[in-house]
């Protein structure tokens, strides 16, 4: 038996996707803003949130677990519209779609990359710290030379998921008339009636943007790893050891 | 020698009547000790008796609830507070003590040459050059000048173990502390790290190590202080092992021994 996959007989008409390459390029871009924007101010904040978290002093902790659970607990689409109408509406401030949009994205993500900073954080051994600072170095130093360059390392695959999930979120604020790729698609989309070839296009453009973000993830973890790779190479013989006095 | 001792003690560390908890576990039951210059002081004792914390409490890794660390007549946690002394006082008493880990506590992802420099050019802000250049007269030290490019996941316990000895004698420590370094080593390689330490004693170089090693114990040792149950049960020169006192120690070495 023969099954029809096109049982309308639809005509497809790719040449749109062709015609409306530049509205896509251009949402692209802006799309990559957006998401470049977002997850800068997220990475530091989700830091800065980590650390609290961590504190010695309890209200801090608290208060930092309390910013995580709810900004993980809202809705992008939500957070997204209350800000730019609701929050213009009620402080009167005139906020800029790009810069309301970017501010949810970034505040959002920052709660998840604050849970993954944590995670990395906390599972470098406490004897690194301890020989830092038992050689002198300040807490702060410790941190920054031994510490974070190995939570770094194993953070990364998480960060680039968390960047990869800004990215497919930032079409969310095409609701609020930013026009990256999702709301071009969308526009481009009521002028041809041809949402089959505009989506498509648009999802296979998201696909190679996070497969992008995979590769380069993969790349910076190889480079930050390769000082825990054993390697064989150069591994001098007979080499002439203390005596031994057991 | 930059410091003038003006001691009335002759100490170069004194602990005076030190408690420390944890939570409700009191691990340290007030125990006072006094290392002078030169001096080899080997603690031994029952797991859990509180060796490792009171070497701990020597550089302040480990902050006492009460009473006083006094190095080099610098007294740090006066009893009247448990008030953290000002960061950079302790960084600097840090960087006076040499301490090597029962886990080595190298850092994986810099190689033993760049393990030693980092307190070098961050702490005592060294060239880079001259970082290095003192990194590998230490790392021959121990004789590992060979590996110094090497990272820690390429060494063998023995090695690392001696890296990180390098590491704290590369900061001209006055005091070296040793926290059961040979314990998490191979048998066959737990010699190579003694004979550094015991090439260190040799060179008078001030030191007290908690290990259950008791032939290095016996061979270097100068006082021998028996802890356990978070006091000092007993203390004295070799005659501590050959003929102990209290019935603690006694029940302790037969079993060891």
């Amino acid at each position: 038996m023969r099954v029809d996959w096109n049982p309308t007989n639809y005509q497809f008409a790719w040449q749109v996707v062709a015609e409306y390459r530049v509205w896509l390029l251009e949402g692209v871009i802006l799309t990559l803003k957006i998401a470049l924007v977002s997850m800068a101010f997220a990475m530091v904040l989700g830091l800065v949130i980590a650390l609290l978290r961590m504190s010695p002093i309890w209200p801090v902790r608290t208060l930092a677990s309390l910013y995580i659970s709810i900004f993980r607990a809202i809705p992008p689409l939500v957070f997204i519209l209350w800000m730019y109408y609701g929050v213009t509406l009620v402080t009167g401030l005139n906020i800029e779609a790009f810069w309301s949009g970017v501010i949810c994205l970034s505040l959002q993500y920052a709660a998840w990359l604050a849970e993954i900073y944590r995670s990395g954080l906390q599972a470098i051994d406490k004897g690194q710290r301890e020989a830092a600072l038992s050689t002198g170095l300040s807490r702060t130093r410790a941190f920054a030379k031994v510490i974070w360059p190995q939570a770094w390392r194993i953070i990364i695959p998480p960060i680039a998921n968390n960047f990869v999930g800004i990215i497919k979120d930032s079409s969310l604020v095409g609701v609020i008339g930013l026009n990256e790729l999702m709301r071009q698609s969308q526009i481009a989309t009521s002028l041809t009636f041809r949402p089959f070839e505009l989506y498509t296009a648009a999802m296979v453009i998201y696909i190679v943007l996070t497969l992008a973000i995979a590769r380069i993830a993969s790349l910076l973890e190889q480079r930050a790893a390769r000082s825990l790779r054993v390697q064989t190479r150069r591994i001098p013989q007979n080499v002439p050891s203390i005596r031994t006095a057991a | 020698m930059t410091a003038v001792s003006t001691s009335t003690t002759g100490a170069l560390l004194e602990l005076d009547d030190v408690h420390k908890s944890f939570g409700h576990l009191e691990v340290i039951k007030g125990v006072s000790l006094r290392v002078s210059k030169g001096e080899h002081v080997v603690i031994f004792g029952p797991s859990g008796g509180g060796k490792s914390t009171l070497l701990r409490i020597m550089n302040l890794l480990e902050v006492p609830d009460s009473g006083t660390v006094t190095f080099e007549d610098r007294r740090y946690f006066p009893h009247d507070g448990n008030v953290l002394d000002k960061a950079s006082r302790l960084q600097q008493l840090r960087s006076q003590i040499g301490m090597v880990f029962q886990r080595f506590n190298l850092y994986p992802h810099l190689t033993a040459l760049q393990n030693v420099t980092l307190a070098l050019t961050d702490v005592k802000k060294l060239s880079r050059r001259a970082a290095r250049e003192k990194a590998e007269a230490c790392l021959a030290d121990v004789g590992l000048l060979d590996r110094m490019e090497h990272y820690p996941a390429q060494l063998s316990g023995g090695q690392q173990q001696r890296v990180a000895i390098a590491r704290a004698l590369a900061m001209d420590p006055k005091l070296m502390l040793f926290d059961e370094p040979t314990s998490a080593l191979d048998p066959e390689l737990i010699g190579e790290v003694l004979g550094v330490m015991e090439k260190l004693a040799k060179e008078g170089m001030t030191m007290v190590a908690v290990t259950h090693e008791m032939g290095f114990a016996r061979r270097v040792g100068d006082r021998l202080v028996f802890v356990s149950g978070g006091v000092i049960a007993e203390s004295g020169g070799k005659e501590v092992l050959s003929n102990p006192q209290q019935e603690r120690t006694k029940a302790f070495l037969e079993a060891v021994l």
